[in-house]
């Protein structure tokens, strides 16, 4: 069994230690990284899981993914316009283009014979693509990592503090917590809404409820959370925060306020794992915490999978 | 001026092959992207392109060189495991497609960034490429790899081709019929898989789902037939192939890969505008000339009763002589009929009109068809004599002559309408 290959292998992971394991995340020394880290992720994943819910529960699981790459050229042409990394301007012109690749998503499928999965693969990969071509094209004017949105640096948004009564906080933990509490809000507002036209939309019609409304707004919200975590997640993985933990809790859910907190509480043990697991490996956190999410989701389905079985 | 002719005449070694590649890339995910998108799986490009990261860097970390066989079984064995794994999920949990999908997708390569990480620095060139991909970095070896999918494609469809028909639109009655559904479907999702991993290297991750859907998806726009659909979704692959190459080569940098996206989108957008059957434009166009056709039949009918109350006895309708004041008809219309050669101005008065011989002619026929409706309803389908009216507004537009005539004929070649008007 000493193949070059398992011992590459090896040298690549370094050994298990319960004890390390468990406490360096929260040493002397790390721990104020790892509690902004930690907070920041549960954040996102709060946000990510809340409108993600109701993504699945409208069978839009994947328009999550298209509106996570169709923000990239509002991205570069915000600020290639206005000049500025200002947050509010990114965050203006990704949920712009991430409205505009939704409506042209639907216009195509509705003008045409085209079915809705061909018409979201057109649309979305239409838009990165010009998202990427634009980078490429301002590369000396637009400071834009392409690495960055793809991957995110959950590590690296915690150095950048700002002063705050409670002393220096991270920008993108306040950007999240605000994000965060205006969905909460919004939640709280348009619960009734949200709920008919997510699981019976011919009622909720009939009923006089907007429902293309309420369908634009929780569009551009899905745009304003992508748009926020894509510097801490990257844009595949944000998608990733839409689907795994709400799909998880559907498995042991089936009621609306069940599969949210429920999703709030798997957020968190995904976040933890990741971070420790991230600690031991070295590996960057958020993929990591997608990665322990994803084990999460494996442990549920067996179980719920080996019950019925049994 | 001088790099269009350069490309043109692929002297550059690097312009042959970007261009060489471009077209074997674009045949081959037009071809199994025409499956992909008549199967509504369109977005499973997205889910392999993904999903196979992780596999790639392992079949990397395997002898932790870029040999290519590592990296490509790597990429089948994590692409096989993500669709049996999709599979898996939505057969055994109320969870759908596109969210078993969605988890796959975003859990495998979460787990290829890992993995990436993993990786002792400096050796992250090879699997960085994997994510963005360089056209204009196409080698021999690349082409050699494409070449052998893009064959393996066309063998394999061209000997299961009634199969995959089959499976394409009606796999249950396949089952059915005893044809191996399921083998064909892995086939199919194998030969996707492999596509993505030899097309990786060179648009990158995101947009080779593009060229597996998007000329695909044109190509569906223009035609019902899956052969036609196959070889005119090669077609577009290839051509956007070589215009993305071209625009990339010419313009100042533009990056190969997004370009040739931006040239499948291009040829999409024709398709959706101009496809004879239902591009957007080619149907705006057809109802814009519908309703001029029935306004102007309208105008002549107004003409007609108009002239036809002055001679309530004339037995058969003969108008060319007649004049008529241009207030019979709503402003701005005469105009119009004036340039389609139905009208005329009348020689006695300048603000008279008259009916030209074709305009008597069409005039006559509009009213025909309205009178022999309201009589057909009145009499055979028992309509109440008032009520006949506004179906015959409708019918008498849409009828053929050679309907009339048969029309005419049942009615025993009928001269008066209900309302006892005569019949032109």
């Amino acid at each position: 069994m000493n193949s070059p290959a398992l011992l590459f292998a090896e040298s690549l992971i370094p050994p298990f230690e319960l004890r390390r394991f468990l406490t360096e995340p929260w040493s002397e020394g790390a721990w104020q990284a790892t509690q902004w880290i930690f907070l920041l992720s549960v954040l996102i994943g709060w946000c990510c899981g809340m409108v993600g819910n109701f993504l699945l529960l409208r069978r839009m699981a994947l328009t999550g993914d298209a509106i996570s790459h169709s923000v990239l050229p509002g991205l570069v042409l915000g600020y290639v316009f206005f000049g500025s990394m200002d947050p509010w301007v990114m965050i203006t012109g990704a949920a712009v283009a991430g409205v505009c690749a939704v409506m042209l998503i639907e216009f195509l499928h509705k003008q045409s014979r085209l079915k809705s999965d061909a018409a979201m693969g057109v649309a979305f990969t239409t838009f990165f693509a010009f998202g990427v071509l634009l980078i490429r094209r301002f590369a000396d004017r637009a400071h834009l990592d392409v690495d960055c949105v793809l991957f995110g640096h959950l590590e690296f948004t915690v150095f950048d503090t700002m002063p705050t009564p409670f002393g220096p906080v991270p920008v993108a933990v306040v950007k999240m917590l605000g994000i965060t509490l205006l969905a909460l809000l919004l939640l709280f507002l348009f619960y009734k809404e949200l709920l008919m036209t997510s699981f019976d939309a011919g009622l909720a019609n009939t009923m006089g409820l907007p429902g293309r409304a309420v369908h634009l707004g929780l569009m551009a919200v899905t745009s304003v959370i992508v748009v926020a975590a894509l510097e801490s997640v990257g844009a595949v993985l944000v998608v990733g925060m839409m689907i795994v933990p709400p799909a998880t809790a559907r498995l042991l859910a089936h009621r609306l306020p069940t599969l949210l907190w429920l999703t709030g509480l798997l957020v968190v043990m995904g976040a933890l794992l990741g971070c420790h697991v991230a600690a031991w490996l070295n590996t960057p956190l958020a993929a990591t915490t997608m990665v322990a999410s994803g084990g999460i989701f494996l442990v549920v389905w067996l179980a719920t999978f080996w019950r019925k079985l049994a | 001026m001088e790099n269009v002719v350069r490309f043109l005449t692929l002297e550059d070694a690097f312009v042959r092959a970007s261009v060489l590649g471009a077209i074997l890339l674009g045949m081959n995910c037009g071809v199994l992207g025409a499956f992909l998108v008549v199967r509504r799986m369109s977005l499973v490009g997205d889910t392999l392109s993904h999903a196979v990261l992780p596999g790639v860097v392992g079949g990397y970390l395997w002898n932790q060189a870029k040999d290519p066989v590592a990296m490509l079984a790597g990429a089948v064995v994590a692409g096989v495991l993500g669709t049996l794994l999709i599979n898996a999920i939505s057969s055994t949990t109320k969870l759908k497609t596109d969210a078993a999908q969605g988890i796959i997708l975003t859990v495998f390569f979460a787990l290829g960034v890992c993995l990436i990480s993993l990786l002792p620095p400096g050796n992250k060139g090879g699997v960085d490429r994997f994510l963005f991909g360089q056209l204009a970095a196409v080698n021999a070896r690349d082409l050699a790899w494409l070449l052998k999918a893009t064959l393996l494609t066309a063998v394999t469809i061209g000997l299961g081709y009634r199969g995959l028909l089959v499976l394409s639109f009606d796999p249950v009655f396949g089952r059915l019929a005893g044809l191996p559904m399921r083998w064909l479907h892995y086939g199919l999702m194998l030969l996707t898989t492999l596509a993505i991993v030899v097309a990786m290297e060179s648009v990158g991750v995101v947009l080779v789902s593009a060229l597996l859907v998007i000329p695909a998806a044109a190509a569906s726009l223009l035609t019902h037939r899956l052969h036609w659909l196959i070889l005119l979704a090669a077609a577009f692959g290839v051509l956007a192939g070589v215009a993305g190459t071209f625009f990339s080569f010419v313009g100042e940098r533009l990056a190969a890969g997004p370009m040739v996206v931006i040239c499948a989108a291009a040829i999409f957008a024709l398709a959706f505008c101009f496809s004879p059957q239902q591009g957007v434009l080619t149907s705006w166009w057809q109802r814009f000339k519908w309703q001029q056709r029935v306004t102007v039949e309208n105008e002549l009918k107004l003409i007609y009763r108009r002239l036809e109350d002055r001679h309530p006895e004339v037995k058969v309708a003969d108008f060319v002589e007649e004049s008529f004041p241009a207030a019979v008809l709503p402003p701005g219309s005469l105009r119009r009929l004036q340039r389609q050669e139905y009208v005329q101005a009348a020689p006695e008065a300048p603000d008279l009109w008259r009916l030209t011989q074709s305009g008597q002619q069409a005039a006559c026929r509009v009213v025909r068809h309205h009178r022999l409706w309201e009589l057909y309803l009145a009499r055979r389908a028992s309509y109440a004599v008032d009520h006949v009216h506004d179906d015959a507004e409708k019918i008498e537009h849409l009828m053929s002559s050679e309907q009339a005539q048969r029309l005419a004929e049942q009615l025993g070649h009928p001269t008066m309408d209900p309302h006892g008007r005569l019949i032109p």
